[in-house]
């Protein structure tokens, strides 16, 4: 079937439009809103929409801008060969017709009946309905539909399809209805037993028989437990008979030897009395023996003691008596050193008198010799004091001029030269040096050549008509230069006239003079000065009373001291003076030396007295002991009769002490063989055993009564029948579950098989359409590229694409514009099966399908088209972009 | 002076033989067993015997329940004659055991004063011959049963009458527990420990079969068989008639008394008639008997699907005859050519026939999943008929 012309009108934007279909490539170009879409929407309507009726959809359809009338569409087809007209006017009253030049003209729903015939499909769909109702799916490409899964697109035509898809492929076969049929009934089962995630399901055989199995496991482990305690506690009976047996074998081994203890406890009673006396006997002998030897022993110890004091006696009275002898002889040494002492201080005493009169002397002798010179300086004084005399009376005679006189001169001196200087300076000096004129000077010629000096005003005449007055030094200067001058010569020579000079040099003259003696008095009076010479007068007077002062006093010391002075004289008291004082330092180093010696005996003479008392003392302590030990030994031998008597009675004692002592130790071995260390822990022992024995018989017997009360049966039941049925039982359950185990395993197993073997079936069977779709797909995507389709349980479930051997992406994983791309090839692969069924032609309709492929793509996507044309598919393209498909080498129709 | 007794032990009283489905079927199994009792009472009474000895295992457990302990006295209560009894490994004389339990001790004084309860190894001298008990005191008693004997005075025991010892446990070089007790070294009888001693029979129980094991020495074997044979020489289902007397050899004869007989078939299927073969076979040995025996099947070969389930179906029937089938079913399922067929070459069902294919290809890789395969082949083709 293919579209050969359609012409529209009064329906939306088209007054009347008439499209010429190729028959095999067709492009309807025109910018939006020319109505592209409305021609496609008009031929689908035309083929499946009732044209009478009212409706929303008819009213859409109706033209708002021409008012011409109801919407038509006519449709000139072929099909089989013939050329069909199908003419529909929409509305209320609207009408439809076909025909064919062969045939009556049909209308109503005669028409629509033999439209539906021809392309296969239900026609003539109520307006009410035709929304929900979609025909042809795959054949239309809707504007903004182009992406969408073709998959639910597949719809009425599925079973066409499959049919030519099944005549495609030679090999291919369908499954029969009694595959499908058993196929499903292993699938039932199977989901009886299986969950959709492999689980096992309640209720399921399987399920059922291992829950049995769980069950019977539980209860025959219980009835073995029983069984087992059963047996358990049997052996545990006949083990505790002989537990208990043994143990009162022990309980009374432990008691008989509580009765040994008991009779042992009694011997050693027994023994410890027998022990008590013969302790007390061997005590009494012993105390005798003991005295006796006491006594013995006292005798040798006195014995011994006079031995040693006796022998210590004689050496110290022996030292005693040496001491006594050398504290005598000290005694004489000191008297002869203390008369020898007595001597040198004698000599002391006359050496130091007779130093301290040469010292007397020598006073005497000094003050002589200070008196001499202080009476040479008086005589110099006297003569010093005679020549200042003589020079005072000198300067008294010149003129009385001082130097202040002098420089006062001699300021007035100045200052009177000064004013005679500045009287000079004032007055002028004129000469005439020639002139041919007379020259007269306060009317006085003036000689060429003659110098005149004026000191005030003057007038000179030149000739008879020059006059020229002259004041020196200008104003009144030269007149007070005149007064200052004459009152200074008044005053110097009123100051001469009071000195009585007539001239300066002459008061300085004198001046100088008077000055020259002056000094030589100066000079005289420090001579004296330096004489030191102020009270010499009365020092000579005290000298001489100091000296015969100290000659009294010598001479009376010189009386007393009873000394010779006689041959004292200047000359030779420092020689008598140093003579004498060697002799006192002799003799007082040798009264030195002998005090030491002389204090040293005394002090060993000290000591020896110590010495001397001491040892008196002990010896007379020693005498004494030695004394008391005798009269010891006196007393001892009044009661006894000899020192070997006495050893004769201990010798006896000491066999007496034996004999008793030997007694003494049997009884103790005795008691030792009883060990009576051990009896008190024994005794505590065999209780402690005895009780423990004790409790371990009541523990046995408890025991031995719980075994009794588990082992007593009722005997309303029998463990071991029990747990022997229970086995059996699962035994039976462990096989049943085993044998619905292998069952569900073996649907299971068919099932599977079955699910596989279906999809490869279909997958035989669309093998062909998936390469076609390639084909179509080859110049766009290259070689490499693969479709694939799934399908389950008979239906086209997805379309799958890979390229270059990779990963398989389904169709809802495409990018827009693969999407439109795949899709377009599935419509078209699908179109050209199935215009099989069609005289090997049928329309796909495109409207602006590619609007997600950019140009370059919809170059690739003519050649798909093409083939498609060349295969039989009449292709008609609806686009705003008709250059884009400028090489498609379709006929071109433009919308105005 | 001789005297006859009779000697049986392992009687198992009371035996549950819980692997038996069918209550009834079980029920009447149990029962049998205590009918021995009647046959021990008509020999008592037709040959004459003294007294009866039972060498342990008089009950299979050592708690039977009190109707149990009820029956076995009532019947024994019904013999004429003393009944002289040691416990057995099954029904040992500890504590807790039947022996001991107060009812059984009433049930014994009202219904059964001639039964004696021998719980002592101690002679015991009765009016006919001295008897030597040497009763299991436990389940497993590990010193030799015998040794008590030898330090006994003998020269004190009337000349004139027979010793007899009775004893329950393995014999060495002989083991009787081995096919149904672990611990086969317990229970140990040394009977030539004893050689030296003058003894005249050694009644011995717990080996289930009959056999002469001394000149003096005999296991009676169990009075009812209680499992299937094996070996020849293996004689269970019978009780001793002894006739014994000083210093002679005891004259022995076997009675057979059980009353429900156990068979044996092991059968291989070969190909499509054997299964006619076995059905001859298993009518040949039961023939249309109902109730009466015991039958073990051991089934190898192979079946193909269709023989496989006909087998079964004949299984089911002699499982409801028999009182009991214990079936060791080995035999492959293997699909007969045609049945491979039908299955694989379908032309109009080109799934069934594909997964048929692969099933009968994991069927025959002996792992694991063939035998589920094998199963699914079943299943499979039998969702095709």
């Amino acid at each position: 079937m293919e579209f050969i012309k359609a012409t529209i009108k009064n329906y939306r934007v088209h007054k009347e439009q008439v499209v010429d279909f190729n028959s095999k490539l067709t492009l309807v170009g025109g910018d939006n809103e020319k109505g592209k879409s409305t021609i496609a929407e008009a031929l689908y309507r035309a083929l499946f929409l009732r044209a009478d009726g009212q409706s929303e959809v008819i009213e859409g359809m109706k033209s708002t801008k021409h008012l011409g009338g109801d919407p038509e569409v006519e449709l000139v087809f072929r099909s089989n060969g013939k050329v069909f007209t199908l003419s529909k006017k929409f509305g209320k009253k609207g009408s439809v017709t076909l025909s064919e030049p062969s045939m009556t003209t049909l209308s109503g729903d005669g028409a629509e009946t033999m439209l539906g015939e021809i392309i296969k499909s239900k026609t003539g769909i109520q307006a009410s309905t035709f929304k929900s109702s979609v025909k042809w799916p795959l054949l239309w490409v809707w504007q903004s539909k182009s992406g969408d899964n073709p998959v639910g697109m597949i719809g009425e035509s599925k079973d066409r399809l499959m049919n030519k898809l099944q005549s495609l492929g030679a090999a291919a076969v369908l499954s029969s209805s009694l595959d499908m049929k058993i196929s499903d009934k292993f699938s039932e089962l199977n989901a009886k037993n299986y969950g959709n995630k492999g689980a096992l399901k309640v209720g399921s055989d399987l399920k059922i028989a291992q829950d049995a199995l769980n069950e019977v496991s539980l209860l025959y482990n219980a009835a073995k437990d029983k069984v087992e305690s059963l047996q358990d506690a049997s052996d545990k009976y006949e083990n505790l008979k002989t537990d208990l047996l043994n143990e009162l074998d022990a309980n009374k081994a432990i008691k008989d030897e509580q009765i040994e203890l008991e009779t042992r406890i009694k011997t050693l009673r027994a023994l410890e009395s027998q022990k008590v006396i013969q302790d007390a006997k061997y005590r009494e002998v012993k105390g005798k023996y003991d005295s006796l030897v006491r006594v013995q022993n006292q005798i040798l110890q006195i014995e011994e003691k006079i031995k040693q004091l006796t022998s210590k006696i004689e050496p110290s009275s022996k030292l005693l008596n040496e001491t006594k002898e050398k504290h005598a002889s000290n005694l004489i040494s000191i008297k002869e050193k203390n008369f020898d002492i007595k001597n040198m201080r004698e000599s002391e005493l006359l050496y130091r008198n007779t130093s301290d009169l040469c010292n007397a002397f020598k006073t005497i002798v000094t003050d002589k010799n200070t008196l001499a010179d202080f009476v040479k300086i008086k005589k110099q004084v006297d003569g010093y004091k005679l020549k200042l005399q003589e020079q005072q009376s000198e300067i008294s005679k010149l003129a009385s001029v001082t130097k202040t006189d002098v420089a006062n001169l001699t300021m007035l001196q100045g200052k009177l030269d000064v004013a005679k200087a500045k009287l000079e300076a004032i007055a002028t000096s004129f000469e005439v040096i020639s002139s041919a004129e007379v020259v007269l000077v306060d009317g006085v010629q003036q000689a060429i050549g003659k110098k005149v000096n004026f000191d005030q005003k003057f007038e000179i005449q030149v000739g008879a008509n020059t006059k020229i007055s002259i004041t020196p030094g200008g104003g009144s200067s030269l007149s007070t230069a005149k007064s200052e001058y004459d009152q200074l010569t008044q005053d110097f020579e009123g100051a001469l006239l009071a000195l009585g000079f007539k001239t300066l040099s002459e008061a300085t003259e004198t001046l100088h003079k008077r000055e020259g003696m002056q000094l030589d008095l100066e000079n005289t009076k420090s001579l004296l000065k330096g004489l030191n010479a102020d009270n010499v007068d009365e020092k000579i007077e005290q000298l001489e009373n100091q000296i015969s002062t100290n000659n009294i006093s010598f001479n009376q010391k010189a009386e007393r001291y009873g000394i010779q002075v006689l041959d004292f004289d200047e000359n030779n008291y420092a020689e008598k003076l140093a003579k004498n004082e060697d002799l006192l330092e002799t003799v007082l180093h040798k009264l030195n030396v002998t005090t030491g010696i002389g204090d040293n005996l005394s002090r060993e003479n000290e000591e020896l007295d110590t010495q001397i008392q001491s040892l008196e003392s002990k010896l007379i302590d020693d005498e004494n002991i030695l004394m008391e030990g005798q009269q010891h030994l006196n007393i001892i031998f009044q009661q006894e009769e000899s020192k070997e008597a006495l050893a004769v009675k201990i010798l006896s004692a000491e066999q007496h002490l034996k004999e008793e002592s030997e007694a003494l130790s049997m009884i103790e071995t005795e008691i030792e063989n009883q060990v009576p260390g051990s009896v008190e822990s024994d005794e505590a022992r065999l209780l402690r055993s005895l009780e423990i024995s004790d409790e371990n018989l009541s523990q046995l017997k408890v025991s031995q009564a719980r075994l009794e009360a588990q082992l007593t049966t009722s005997g309303s039941e029998n463990p071991y029948e029990n747990l022997n049925k229970l086995e059996a039982k699962l035994k039976i359950a462990n096989d049943t579950s085993n044998a619905a185990f292998k069952k569900a395993e073996a649907i299971k197993m068919l099932n599977d098989l079955f699910t596989e073997e279906q999809q490869q079936l279909a997958n035989k069977l669309t093998q062909p359409l998936a390469n076609k779709i390639n084909e179509y797909l080859l110049p766009l995507f290259g070689g490499t590229v693969k479709v694939s389709i799934v399908q389950e349980a008979g239906e086209f479930k997805e379309f799958l694409i890979s390229r270059d051997g990779k990963e398989a992406y389904n169709f809802e994983s495409l990018s827009g514009g693969t999407k439109e791309q795949f899709s377009a090839a599935i419509r078209l692969a699908m179109a050209e099966v199935l215009s099989a069924d069609f005289d090997n032609k049928l329309p796909v309709v495109f409207d602006d399908a590619f609007t997600n492929s950019d140009k370059a793509r919809i170059k690739r996507i003519q050649p798909m088209l093409d083939l498609a044309a060349s295969r039989g598919v009449q292709v008609i393209v609806l686009t705003c972009h008709p250059e884009a498909y400028a090489s498609l080498g379709a006929k071109k129709v433009m919308l105005n | 002076m001789s005297v006859k007794f009779i000697h049986t032990a392992d009687l198992q009283l009371a035996k549950p033989y819980g692997s038996i489905q069918d209550e009834e079927k079980r029920i009447k199994l149990k029962n049998v067993r205590f009918d021995v009792f009647t046959t021990i009472k008509k020999m008592v009474e037709e040959e004459d015997a003294k007294f009866v000895v039972i060498a342990g295992d008089m009950f299979d457990s050592p708690t039977p329940t009190n109707s149990e302990v009820s029956k076995a006295c009532g019947l024994i209560g019904q013999i004429e004659v003393p009944v002289y009894v040691i416990p057995g490994n099954h029904d040992h004389g500890g504590k807790g055991g039947v022996w001991y339990q107060d009812f059984f001790i009433k049930e014994q004084a009202r219904l059964a004063p001639n039964l004696n309860i021998l719980l002592e190894p101690k002679a015991i001298e009765i009016e006919h011959a001295i008897l030597f008990p040497c009763p299991l005191l436990r389940q497993h008693e590990t010193s030799d049963l015998l040794s008590w004997l030898k330090i006994i005075d003998m020269t004190v025991f009337p000349v004139n009458k027979p010793k007899i010892v009775i004893a329950h446990g393995t014999i060495q070089g002989f083991s009787g527990s081995a096919v149904d007790d672990e611990y086969a070294v317990a229970n140990m009888i040394n009977l030539n420990s004893i050689s030296e001693i003058d003894i005249d029979y050694i009644a011995l129980g717990d080996w289930h079969g009959t056999k002469k094991v001394g000149d003096k020495a005999w296991y009676s074997g169990t009075p009812e068989i209680d499992r299937f044979i094996k070996g020849v020489e293996n004689k269970p289902g019978h009780i001793l008639l002894v006739e014994v007397a000083r210093s002679q050899e005891p004259k022995v004869s076997e009675v057979r008394t059980t009353l429900v007989e156990w068979y044996e078939i092991e059968f291989e299927f070969i190909d499509e008639n054997s299964l006619d073969l076995f059905e001859t076979q298993i009518k040949t040995l039961v023939g249309s008997r109902v109730e009466k025996d015991i039958l073990k099947l051991t089934l190898t070969g192979h079946l193909g699907l269709a023989d496989f389930t006909k087998l079964e179906e004949q299984i089911t029937t002699h499982e409801s005859r028999m009182i009991n089938l214990k079936l060791d079913n080995r035999v492959a399922i293997t699909p007969t050519k045609d049945e491979i067929e039908s299955l694989k070459n379908r032309l109009s069902d080109p799934l069934i026939s594909s997964v048929a294919d692969k099933l009968i290809q994991a069927s025959m890789l002996g792992n694991e999943d063939a035998e589920i395969a094998t199963v699914a082949l079943r299943e499979l083709y039998a969702a095709c008929k």
